[in-house]
């Protein structure tokens, strides 16, 4: 038996392979096509555009880890952004952290809520969440009498925690970059991030480990919903206008990023490093899009047959790893 | 235990019909829900309740997506789901459009409409069953693509050239009294009834839903079984593209229908389908199509906002869900008792 793979093998053998690979061949196309998408303005404003789905797929994988779904973080982030807009332009000598805070309370409330449902009352994760989905919805019309607000009713220093830029980056990249290394960290080297993927691997064998699912999935939904209240704060204060119809279907994006960047849809599997390719992938794929003229109707259909390829090619690639595993398996014996 | 051996224990099941367990069903118990709207309704309005055509466009109104609640129980008996059902509706609604505008005749026009939903559920169905992708993924990225091309051919514009029976089939009454779609609906369901529950295609999805690895060792084509379930699946669709183009007058756009794989989904859980797969039964879906168009109606009635009915939808469903999960647990503790008692019997 060889113990040492050759660098080939290990590289396609690797989960990210696939997803690197139509990222070279998207940057490649676009490199022909439209070469102004590498100034270094345009490629910032393409994440600072992106960064929500960023945020909402971080929160996104910490619940398929644990082997669930969360379809409700689009109403969350439209609630808390509703919640927080209309609050602050009705206080406006408030100080700007204050609405960072609520957002992060209100949405870790809306998360504990689809915890409770999903933990301890063991309703099947893709149900509860579209119910709750529908509920923080309508609470977001009801919170808003459904009124828009306009950048001019938006204080500055609300705004600047996405916009002022700091050292170079805008506020929101910071807070990005930052929930990618809390949460990559949280998830690989702490043994509450463990126990998370130890649950989506297998519920009974975590049970007789020790571990009470009830608690883990409970505490990785508020964190999820928490995200994305914080997502939601970020997305007005980004583009400095709030309606309650804002991020709808922005979950299925998010599940989308996640699903690419690896993270296994029935739980157990995913790396953050994965996810932050997918999301770069991603915000390219949308970027490139926008800048071809008249392509935009384009976009829904070319994201599709992307995502399709893409997974296709990720779950292709892990089948093959798997079936050549099996087979030194054999060897070995 | 060797003693216990010729004590052979009685498997024989138990089909009796048992008129207690009957009215405590989840199907009754739906029927009572929807009885208690009705008689809110009655009490809320007596005038407008009265008034011959309400019942029938209250009825009327919840139609448009019925074949797709009978199609996503298949999928759903599978512990598979379907997201891109909306978007293959529009497809497939654009589909006869445009071999309208085209001059195609009527009824070839119809029959291009619904072979473009069995396409896309052929393409579904394969990503799913061949190369093994989750549905959910499949589904997610497959109506952005569904969705786009519909986008892509129409842009901007409306299709507006429909077969007049259409909007026959969503708006009229059979004889000024029974609506049609709901005659239609009826007829769907009860060939859907049989297929599920007498078929023997119908009894292969409740055994690959609750283990499609035992169905594979028992002979079942799994992936076979699977691919024919997205392309029902499609078909209804395309039927569904029939009742949604009629209740919209005879037009499409590209932005139409969205939500309604949602609404479905949720009609369909609340009818006693688990997402889980292998669990359900077709008349709860039925039954729980109709508390949605009454629920939805009598809250329009009260003028509650579409938004806070939404908040209501949500509650019902989590509420329905809630109660069956306990009536669920509640049954295994006395099975669990049960099959104690027959130990402790045996041991004696």
């Amino acid at each position: 038996m060889k113990n040492e793979k050759s660098f080939v093998s290990r590289l396609t053998g690797s989960r990210n392979f696939g997803l690197v690979v139509v990222l070279i061949i998207i940057i490649i196309i676009a490199a022909i096509i439209t070469p102004s998408i590498f100034k270094p303005n345009t490629f910032i404003g393409m994440i600072q555009n992106n960064a929500v789905y960023g945020l909402l797929a971080v929160a996104e994988m910490l619940v398929i880890i644990t082997g669930g779904i969360d379809i409700s973080i689009g109403a969350i982030l439209a609630f808390v952004g509703v919640v927080t807009t209309r609050y602050m332009s009705e206080n406006m000598d408030v100080p700007s952290f204050v609405w960072v805070l609520v957002a992060l309370a209100v949405g870790l409330l809306c998360g504990m809520v689809n915890g409770l449902l999903v933990g301890y009352l063991h309703i099947v994760p893709m149900i509860a969440t579209l119910g709750t989905m529908y509920i923080y919805r309508g609470m977001a019309f009801l919170v808003s009498q459904g009124k828009w607000w306009m950048p001019h009713q938006i204080t500055e220093s609300y705004q600047n925690w996405a916009v002022k830029k700091i050292a170079g980056l805008p506020g929101i990249i910071w807070i990005l970059i930052l929930m990618f290394i809390i949460f990559g960290f949280f998830l690989a080297y702490t043994t509450y991030g463990r126990r998370i993927y130890a649950i989506g691997t297998s519920r009974e064998s975590s049970a007789v480990a020790g571990i009470k699912d009830s608690v883990v999935i409970f505490r990785s939904m508020a964190l999820c919903g928490m995200l994305a209240g914080l997502a939601g704060m970020l997305y007005t204060a980004n583009y400095a206008t709030c309606v309650y119809t804002i991020g709808s279907s922005y979950e299925m994006t998010a599940i989308a990023i996640c699903v690419l960047g690896g993270v296994s849809i029935t739980g157990g599997r995913g790396r953050m490093d994965g996810v932050v390719i997918a999301f770069i992938l991603m915000s390219f794929i949308t970027q490139f899009i926008s800048l071809l003229p008249g392509l935009s109707v384009w976009s829904n259909a070319i994201q599709g047959a992307i995502i399709i390829g893409a997974v296709g090619l990720n779950f292709f690639t892990i089948h093959q790893a798997e079936k050549r595993a099996l087979k030194e398996r054999s060897e070995l014996i | 235990m060797a003693e216990n051996q010729g004590n052979v224990r009685d498997l024989t099941a138990d089909e009796g019909f048992k008129l207690g367990s009957f009215l405590k069903s989840w199907e009754m118990v739906l029927v009572y829900i929807l009885i208690v709207v009705n008689i809110t309704l009655m009490a809320v309005r007596p005038d407008l309740y009265f008034t011959s055509g309400t019942l029938q466009s209250i009825i009327q109104s919840g139609m448009d997506v019925s074949p797709l609640v009978l199609g996503m129980v298949l999928v759903l008996m599978l512990g598979d789901i379907d997201v891109s059902c909306a978007s293959v509706m529009i497809f497939a609604s654009m589909c006869t459009g445009l071999s309208m505008d085209q001059g195609i005749p009527m009824i070839p026009s119809v029959i291009i409409g619904l072979l473009g939903g069995v396409f896309c559920g052929f393409i579904n169905g394969l990503l799913v069953a061949y190369v093994g992708m989750p549905a959910v993924i499949v589904t997610i990225a497959s109506s952005m693509l569904f969705r786009g091309i519909v986008e892509i051919i129409l842009n901007v514009n409306s299709l507006k050239n429909f077969p007049a029976f259409y909007v026959n089939i969503s708006w009229d009454n059979l004889g000024g009294v029974f609506p049609l779609s709901l005659l239609i609906f009826l007829i769907m369901g009860a060939f859907f009834v049989y297929l599920l529950q007498k078929s023997r295609f119908g009894r292969k999805l409740y055994i690959i839903g609750n283990n499609a690895t035992c169905g594979q060792y028992s002979g079942i084509d799994v992936k076979k079984t699977k691919l024919i379930v997205f392309m029902i699946m499609g078909l209804m669709s395309g039927i569904a593209s029939i009742f949604f183009v009629g209740r919209m007058g005879g037009s499409v756009s590209s932005s139409m229908g969205t939500g309604y794989e949602m609404n479905a989904i949720a009609t369909c859980v609340l009818g006693g389908v688990s997402t889980n797969g292998g669990k359900g039964k077709v008349y709860g879906p039925i039954i729980a199509t109709l508390i949605m168009a009454f629920l939805t109606y009598t809250l329009g009635l009260m003028n509650i906002d579409a938004n806070i009915r939404k908040i209501v939808t949500g509650i019902v469903l989590i509420i329905a869900i809630l109660i069956s999960n306990f009536r669920d647990a509640s049954d295994a503790r006395k099975k669990s008792l049960a099959a104690a008692s027959v130990r402790t019997q045996e041991a004696k």
